[in-house]
């Protein structure tokens, strides 16, 4: 029970961004946070996971190959958070959420959707939304109801491209503390792509680090977190300080000559 | 939280009490098509009473012989045939909208429109027979053919790069401006009556309706209206976002050029017997958005009914408008349809400034 990248290689017509790029085994119930600087194929490397670019190479979701499976087998195994934001159209929340669960023909009971939904709507705290629509809400609000178009359908991979870009600090906290439960109580896993360092030493159980090249390197935030490795990837200097709870921040001091 | 299976007070409950609206909304807008027709046989040069043409449509033999002829043989195929080609052209504008997510899409968009008008001034300006075919059957035949290989070229083309939303359109509009400027080039050419010929097709008109005709439109619609509602939640999930549809299995580079071959085969059909039409393709699908929302198992029936209730007030103000004489519809539809589009959006911006 585990998600296994095997020399997988990802990109866009003949420019592959990874190649071969093989990590330890992931345990279920972790939640990995995905960060590196900008442009490095954060969002490559979990669209080339969700299928929806072309990937050779092995991913393998609890020793099923992912990419084998038919269309139909595949969805129910991943939800995948796009990092644009869910269009302002005149579509309201709910069935907004519900179009996602009824286009991925799950086979669900209307009832069973109906609870799902009205679960994840709590879950989320976004309840009052419900009926509103997405072309009346703002950026943040939207994003919140495209999370919940993944959880609703609880897949057992999650992929999500900056899920809290547009969040302030209080839905930011809410959303990650909602992805933990979610892999904590279900022994799913999260792929988390983010520029927030802080939230991903805080939240996440670890951190794959994509730099410039194609390398990558995974492990506890703690142990990969470090000045060196944030010199080398980012080009900052930066410290790793205790906060007066005793918690690891990531300090960043200026950025360093490339 | 309740396990009971949608309770009242639930957001289960909740958005059936709004679907229910919708269904409300969705009834309304047929009643309306229904009502716009039985007013289209009612009116023209002679006027009848309503209760007359609902009489005489439901016990032909309780009309007079006039009348008769009247009702059955040439109002009721003009006004029928207002109510299948608006629903046509509103479905296929509708499905273009969300699978090329672009607003101002329509069948004109993709020069779909244009390629039926190229294909009908080709055989009115060079008196073409084919195969021993008399004008009347060849002109619908030539503006189809035209009407579906622009389809197909554009279908090859973008599918050589990639059916994205940009391609597509882009070559529409290419495509367009290229046609336009061979169908000038013909008007160039042709003598002075073929010119007038092409122009009052480019005008659009119903009264070159029959029974017969409108069953093959019909037929077009029925067979590509199930196909449609197929996809309803897909098309839904589709204008949320490209991303989170295509990793939910929705093959929306599929189902884009599916569309694509259905608008192409809605409109060459309505536009094949009645000529352009452009206006209510673009805008009724807007209306059914105003009324309906975006959720699809509603937007595609309503685009399809606002198309038919356009077209039908049309087809009743050109009968109307200069006494004694009949408009081409195809002149009437914006003037008929922008007053109320735009009815619409200011009483939709009244009630979201209250």
């Amino acid at each position: 029970m585990s998600l296994e990248l095997q020399r997988l290689t990802v990109g866009y017509r003949r420019q592959p961004v990874f190649r071969a790029l093989t990590l330890p085994a992931i345990e279920p119930g972790s939640l990995v946070a995905v960060v590196g600087p900008n442009a490095v194929g954060k969002s490559t490397l979990l669209k080339g996971i969700a299928g929806l670019l072309h990937a050779s190479g092995q991913v393998r979701l609890n020793g099923q190959a992912l990419h084998e499976l038919a269309p139909a087998q595949r969805v129910t195994q991943l939800g995948y958070l796009p990092q644009p934001l869910p269009q302002a159209v005149p579509l309201v929340a709910y069935e907004t959420v519900f179009s996602a669960c009824r286009a991925a023909r799950n086979g669900e009971s209307r009832a069973a959707t109906e609870r799902a939904i009205e679960a994840v709507f709590d879950t989320l705290g976004i309840r009052q939304l419900a009926l509103r629509q997405l072309a009346e809400m703002s950026g943040g609000q939207r994003q919140m109801v495209g999370l919940a178009q993944v959880l609703v359908r609880r897949p057992p991979l999650m992929l999500l491209d900056e899920p809290t870009s547009a969040l302030d600090l209080h839905w930011q906290l809410n959303v990650l503390e909602a992805v933990r439960t979610a892999t904590r109580e279900r022994a799913a896993i999260a792929l988390v792509a983010s520029h927030d360092l802080n939230l991903a030493l805080r939240f996440c159980d670890r951190v794959l680090v994509l730099s410039p090249g194609g390398r990558a390197e995974m492990g506890a935030p703690e142990a990969v977190l470090t000045p060196a490795l944030l010199a080398r990837t980012y080009g900052i200097e930066a410290r790793i300080e205790r906060c007066s709870r005793g918690h690891p921040i990531v300090l960043a001091d200026r950025p360093l000559a490339r | 939280m309740s396990l009971a299976p949608a309770n009242a007070g639930g957001l289960a409950g909740q958005y059936r009490r709004f679907v229910w609206r919708r269904v409300l909304c969705l009834a309304g807008l047929a009643l309306a098509a229904g009502a716009a027709l039985l007013v289209d046989i009612a009116s023209g040069p002679a006027m009848l009473g309503l209760g007359d043409v609902v009489r005489g449509l439901l016990d032909p033999t309780a009309l007079e012989a006039g009348t008769r002829v009247i009702v059955f043989d040439i109002r009721l195929p003009y006004a029928l045939m207002a109510v299948v080609v608006g629903a046509c052209l509103g479905l296929a504008g509708a499905e273009m909208q969300t699978v090329l997510n672009n607003p101002l899409a329509s069948p004109f968009t993709l020069g779909v429109g244009a390629a039926a008008t190229l294909g009908a001034s080709l055989v009115i300006a060079f008196n073409v027979s084919l195969f021993g075919l008399a004008v009347h059957l060849l002109l619908p035949l030539s503006a189809f053919a035209f009407a579906a290989a622009a389809s197909l070229l554009i279908l090859l083309l973008s599918r050589t790069l990639g059916a994205s939303v940009h391609a597509v359109v882009l070559f529409g509009i290419a495509l367009l401006f290229g046609i336009n400027a061979v169908v000038g080039l013909i008007q160039f050419v042709a003598d002075a009556e073929s010119v007038q010929q092409i122009v009052f097709w480019t005008m659009g008109s119903l009264a070159r309706a029959s029974l017969d005709k409108v069953a093959i439109v019909a037929g077009v619609l029925a067979v590509c209206l199930p196909f449609s509602l197929r996809n309803a939640w897909a098309m839904t999930l589709l204008r949320s976002g490209e991303d989170q549809a295509r990793s939910l299995g929705v093959p929306v580079e599929r189902m884009r050029l599916l569309v694509l071959l259905r608008v192409s085969l809605l409109t060459a059909a309505a536009m094949a017997f009645v000529g352009e039409i452009g206006f209510i393709g673009l805008v009724a699908p807007h209306i059914a958005r105003l009324m309906l929302g975006e959720d699809h198992r509603f937007l595609l029936p309503g685009s399809a009914l606002a198309g038919a209730v356009l077209l039908s007030l049309s087809s009743i103000a050109s009968k109307l408008l200069v006494p004694g004489v009949v408009l081409p519809v195809g002149i009437v539809t914006a003037l008929v349809g922008i007053p109320l589009f735009i009815g619409l959006i200011v009483a939709r911006s009244r009630r979201a400034a209250l």
